[in-house]
């Protein structure tokens, strides 16, 4: 998340939102985010019910790894219209590389 | 099996952190702008 965080000035000029999104509460995420030295865009909290969101998205249960409970680490890009425009399920410790989810934001400005 | 390009995004609205500020994150509310969704497994944690 700190490397959304320090490109985030790139994202926000494409006109794109970020936002983080796994089960933890939102309290996890207040002490996350300081630990951080500070998140200015959403960590979402996928809890209840218990990870819906990653459900409809497919990505739970995790498939890329036997870590009980959570879901995959993937990025969706989504356009204007809220299609689905990228996506790539990663690793379970494989960071995202953000050139390339630029890379994916930018034609849809 | 997850959802691919060319599929048309969920909607869902959930509480959300926003630095120390608590709200709530409506995808659907970002329509007209572009949003990159990160999905990660845990906080505090590498993963």
């Amino acid at each position: 998340m700190s490397v959304m965080q320090a490109n985030l000035a790139q994202f926000t000029g494409l006109n794109a939102q970020v936002v983080g999104i796994n089960t933890d509460t939102i309290f996890t995420h207040k002490a996350f985010q300081k630990s951080l030295g500070g998140l200015s865009f959403p960590l979402a909290s996928d809890r209840w019910p218990y990870a819906e969101a990653a459900t409809a998205y497919g990505i739970f249960p995790a498939v890329k790894h036997q870590f009980g409970g959570v879901n995959d680490r993937a990025v969706f890009v989504l356009d204007k219209e809220g299609k689905i425009a990228w996506s790539k399920v990663y690793e379970l410790r494989q960071l995202p590389e953000v050139n390339e989810i630029l890379t994916a934001v930018r034609p849809l400005m | 099996m997850a959802l691919n390009p060319g599929d048309r995004a969920p909607d869902f609205k959930l509480p959300a952190m926003t630095g120390e500020t608590q709200g709530e994150f409506q995808l659907s509310s970002h329509t007209g702008q572009n949003v990159v969704l990160c999905f990660y497994a845990l906080d505090f944690t590498p993963v």
